[in-house]
C-alpha cells in the first residue's frame, strides 16, 4: 500500500465522509421566529446566514436594535478547533455581561446525525461586574425537515435554562434585512 | 425712639412686600375640573384638548382653577389619585365641568381671544401655544372658531396657510424672529414627544402660563438647520434655565436632546404630556408637613455583608408614572428616583407620594442633579452650581442616594452608560454626606468605593415585556457569574413592570439571596468590595459619537 493512499484511508477513518460534508441544505438566509423561540433580550429581530464550504463554516449573524443595526460571522472549522477573535453570540444585552475588548473564543465543531445537525462549542472570557469570567457555550443548529426550518438549542454553563431559537428560510434572493 | 419705630416699621413693610413677592398665595377653595378621554388624535380629539390646555393655562395664571383629570391608563396614572389629595388635604371643592362648551363660559374672560392653527401643519400647534401664552390666547382649528366666537373671543392671529409647505426649520426660524425676543428665558418649552397622527401637548398649560416659547426642534446632527436654531434657543436661556417637555419621537433620540441640553448646563422635566403643572405650582406642602423618607440605616451605620447576593430595586422614571399606582407596591423592597425639581412645580403631588408610601419603598435624588441631565456633558462650572441646587433638594426631601444617568454615548436602555473617571470625582466631591450613588438605565459598569459611599451600577435592566421565567434566569445567571460573596446585584425596574410578577421573580432565584432597601445595599457594598473599580475609558463602544 503506497502512502498516499495509506494517508487518504486514515483520513477518511478519522472522519468520516457522510459525518465531514455538509448537507448542501444549510447554506442560505435564515430569519428568527419570535413567536416560536426564547425572547431576544436587547436586540429587536435577526437572521442568520450560513454558508458550509469544506470544513469551514460561516455563521453570519445580522442583528437588529431599534434602527441599530450589527452583523458578525463566526467561522468554525469541523475538523479541528480554532480560535476566533471577537467571537460573536446572541448575548442578552441587559445583563451587564460583556465582551471584552480584545479577546478569542475557543471553538469546536462538528457535523452530527449525517450532516442534520452542527455541534459548534465554545469557551470565552467575559467581563462581569466582579472582574472576569468565562462562559461555555454548547449551541446545536439543527436542520428541519425539508430544509425549510433552522432551530439553534443554545446551553451555557452559566445559564441552567436553555435557549431556543427558532428561523425560517428566506428565499433565495430575498434581500431584505431583519 | 422714633428712628427706632420707624426702622421696625420699615422692616416690617419689607418683610410683608417680601411674603408678596416670593411668597406663593393662598390657592382658592372653589375650582373646577375636567375629565379627558385617551383620544388625542389629530383628526378627533386633539384640537378640543389642545384648545382646553391653553384655556386652562390662561385660567390658572393668577388662580389654581382649572385642574384635568385623565383616565387610569393614561401615562400620568396620578391625576386622580392627585384630585383626590387636593380635595383631602387642602380642602379644594371642584365643579366638574362636562363639555369645552362650558369651559369656554367659565372662563372666557381668562382670554383676550383665539389663535388659529392648521392641523395640515403640526408645528402649527407649537407657534400658536407660543403666540397663545404672549397674547393670552386659546388655540383653535377653523372647525372650533365658531365655539369660542359664541363666547366673544376675537380673532388674535390666523396660521392658516402661513406656513404651508415649509420647513421645520423655515417654521421655527420665522417663530424665533417673530415671538422669541418676548419669552421666558428662564423655561423653553420643547413640546415633542407624540408627532403625526396623534400630539400629546398635555403640557402646553403651563407653557401658556409661564409665556414659553413651544418648539420640536432636532438635536440630531443630520437635521443641521434645525439644530443650529435649537442651539440658538439653548444659547439664549438664562443660566440655570429649565428645559420643559420632550423630544420629538421618530425625529431625535432622548439621548440626543438630552446630551444637548446638558452641554448648556441646563434641566430637563418631561414628559410632554405632564398636565397640570398650571395648578400644581400654586400649592405649597400643607402646613407642618415634612418630608420624613424610609431609611432602613443610620447614616453613619456600618454594616457588616455577610456571603449572599443582596439585591436591590431601583425604579428610576419618575415616581409618577407607571408602577407606584399599580398593585403590589410595598411587597418588595423599592427604591424610587424622585424628580426633585417637583418641590418646586408640583409639591402637593410629592406629598401624595410620601404620604402613600409603604415602609418598603425608599425615596432617592436625580435623575443625576436637580433635573434630568447627562453628567459626562455638563459644563464643569455649572456642574458645581447644579449639585449645590441638587443637595439643597435632597435635604427638603431628606434623600441620603443620588442617581445618575448618563446615556449620552447609549442606544435606547442598552449600550454604554457609563461615568468618566473625572465625572465620578466630581460627584464625590460635591455629595460628601450622601450612603453612595447609584448608576445607568440599563445596565452599566462604572463601579468605585470612596471612604464609606459605594458608586454602584446597575447589573441588570428587567425589560417590562421580557418573560418572567428569562428574567428569573438572567438574574440567576448573573449570580452564577459573579461568583464571590457577598455579590451586590442592582436591578433597574423599568415604570411599566408589575410589582407581583417581580415577587415571583424573587421567589426563584437561586442561591443565598436577599433583597435588600438601596441604604441597606449600600452600606453593605462599602463593606466589602467585591466588585472592580471601572470607569468609561476612551475607547469603550459608543452609540452616539456626540456633537
Amino acid at each position: 500500500m503506497n502512502g498516499p493512499l495509506l494517508k487518504f484511508l486514515l483520513a477518511c477513518a478519522t472522519f468520516p465522509l457522510a459525518a465531514s460534508i455538509a448537507n448542501p441544505e444549510w447554506n442560505g438566509r435564515w430569519r428568527f421566529d419570535p413567536d416560536r423561540s426564547s425572547a431576544l433580550d436587547g436586540w429587536t429581530n435577526m437572521d442568520i446566514a450560513i454558508e458550509a464550504n469544506g470544513s469551514k463554516v460561516s455563521i453570519t449573524h445580522d442583528m437588529r436594535w431599534r434602527s441599530t443595526r450589527v452583523t458578525k460571522t463566526n467561522v468554525v472549522n469541523t475538523r479541528r478547533t480554532v480560535k476566533i477573535p471577537d467571537f460573536f453570540r446572541i448575548e442578552a444585552r441587559h445583563m451587564a455581561v460583556y465582551a471584552p475588548k480584545s479577546f478569542e473564543a475557543t471553538v469546536s465543531s462538528e457535523w452530527l446525525d449525517a450532516g442534520g445537525a452542527l455541534r459548534v462549542e465554545a469557551e470565552f472570557p467575559v467581563e462581569i461586574s466582579q472582574g472576569d469570567a468565562t462562559i461555555r457555550m454548547y449551541s446545536e443548529y439543527r436542520l428541519g425537515e425539508g430544509g425549510e426550518t433552522l432551530t439553534l438549542i443554545e446551553l451555557r454553563s452559566s445559564r441552567n435554562n436553555p435557549l431556543v431559537y427558532r428561523f425560517k428560510r428566506l428565499p433565495e434572493g430575498d434581500t431584505s434585512r431583519p | 425712639m422714633i428712628r427706632a419705630i420707624t426702622k421696625i416699621l420699615l422692616l416690617m413693610t419689607l418683610a410683608a412686600s417680601a411674603t408678596v413677592a416670593f411668597g406663593k398665595k393662598e390657592p382658592i377653595k372653589d375650582a373646577y375640573s375636567m375629565r379627558f378621554d385617551l383620544d388625542w388624535a389629530v383628526a378627533s380629539g386633539l384640537p378640543e384638548k389642545a384648545m382646553l390646555v391653553s384655556l386652562q393655562g390662561l385660567a390658572n395664571r393668577d388662580d389654581a382653577q382649572l385642574y384635568i383629570i385623565h383616565p387610569p391608563d393614561f401615562q400620568w396614572e396620578i391625576t386622580e389619585p392627585l384630585y383626590d389629595f387636593y380635595k383631602r388635604k387642602h380642602g379644594v371643592t371642584f365643579t366638574e365641568i362636562k363639555t369645552a362648551d362650558a369651559a369656554l363660559a367659565r372662563f372666557k374672560d381668562a382670554a383676550k381671544g383665539y389663535v388659529v392653527w392648521d392641523p395640515s401643519v403640526g408645528p402649527s400647534l407649537n407657534v400658536a401655544f407660543t403666540i397663545a401664552g404672549l397674547e393670552d390666547g386659546v388655540v383653535v382649528t377653523e372647525a372650533l372658531i365658531p365655539l369660542v366666537e359664541k363666547h366673544g373671543l376675537k380673532p388674535i392671529d390666523d396660521l392658516r396657510g402661513r406656513y404651508t409647505g415649509q420647513s421645520y426649520a423655515e417654521i421655527y426660524a420665522d417663530a424665533i424672529d417673530r415671538y422669541w425676543h418676548r419669552c421666558n428665558r428662564d423655561k423653553i418649552m420643547l413640546m415633542g414627544g407624540h408627532r403625526g397622527r396623534v400630539m400629546m401637548p398635555a403640557m402646553a398649560d403651563w407653557g401658556i402660563r409661564e409665556r414659553m416659547f413651544f418648539h420640536e426642534l432636532s438635536a440630531d446632527p443630520e437635521e443641521a438647520d434645525e439644530l443650529a436654531l435649537n442651539r440658538r434657543l439653548l444659547g439664549d436661556l438664562n443660566v440655570g434655565a429649565t428645559v420643559f417637555g420632550w423630544h420629538p419621537y421618530g425625529v431625535d433620540t432622548e439621548e440626543q436632546s438630552t446630551m444637548l441640553l446638558s452641554m448648556y448646563g441646563l434641566k430637563m422635566e418631561g414628559l410632554h404630556n405632564l398636565p397640570n403643572l398650571s395648578y400644581n405650582c400654586q400649592f405649597e406642602f400643607t402646613p407642618g408637613f415634612k418630608f420624613t423618607n424610609n431609611h432602613h440605616v443610620a447614616k453613619d451605620a456600618v454594616l457588616v455583608a455577610e456571603e449572599k447576593v443582596y439585591i436591590t430595586f431601583i425604579q428610576s422614571d419618575s415616581i409618577g408614572i407607571g408602577v407606584w399606582t399599580k398593585p403590589g407596591r410595598g411587597k418588595l423592597p423599592f427604591a424610587w428616583q424622585v424628580t426633585m425639581n417637583w418641590t418646586k412645580f408640583s409639591p402637593a403631588a410629592l406629598e401624595y407620594f410620601h404620604e402613600s408610601a409603604t415602609p418598603n419603598d425608599y425615596f432617592i435624588g436625580g435623575l443625576s442633579g436637580p433635573g434630568y441631565m447627562y453628567p459626562n456633558n455638563i459644563p464643569r462650572d455649572r456642574f458645581v452650581v447644579l449639585m449645590e441646587e441638587a443637595k439643597e433638594l435632597m435635604a427638603v426631601l431628606d434623600e441620603h442616594v443620588m442617581e445618575i444617568m448618563d446615556n449620552s454615548a447609549a442606544d435606547g436602555n442598552v449600550g454604554n452608560a457609563d461615568l468618566f473617571e473625572e465625572t465620578v470625582d466630581a460627584y464625590y466631591e460635591a455629595f460628601p454626606d450622601v450612603l453612595g450613588f447609584i448608576n445607568g438605565y440599563g445596565p452599566a459598569r462604572t463601579r468605585d468605593l470612596r471612604d464609606t459611599r459605594p458608586l454602584i451600577s446597575y447589573d441588570y435592566y428587567i425589560d417590562p415585556k421580557r418573560p418572567r421565567e428569562e428574567v428569573t434566569a438572567d438574574l440567576n445567571e448573573l449570580i452564577a457569574l459573579n461568583s464571590k460573596r457577598p455579590y451586590f446585584l442592582a436591578v433597574h425596574v423599568r415604570e411599566s413592570n408589575d410589582v407581583n410578577s417581580l415577587v415571583t421573580v424573587v421567589e426563584n432565584l437561586e442561591g443565598p439571596v436577599e433583597v435588600v432597601p438601596l441604604d441597606k445595599f449600600l452600606k453593605y457594598a462599602a463593606s466589602n468590595k467585591t466588585y472592580v473599580t471601572r470607569f468609561r475609558q476612551a475607547d469603550d463602544p459608543v452609540h452616539f459619537k456626540g456633537y
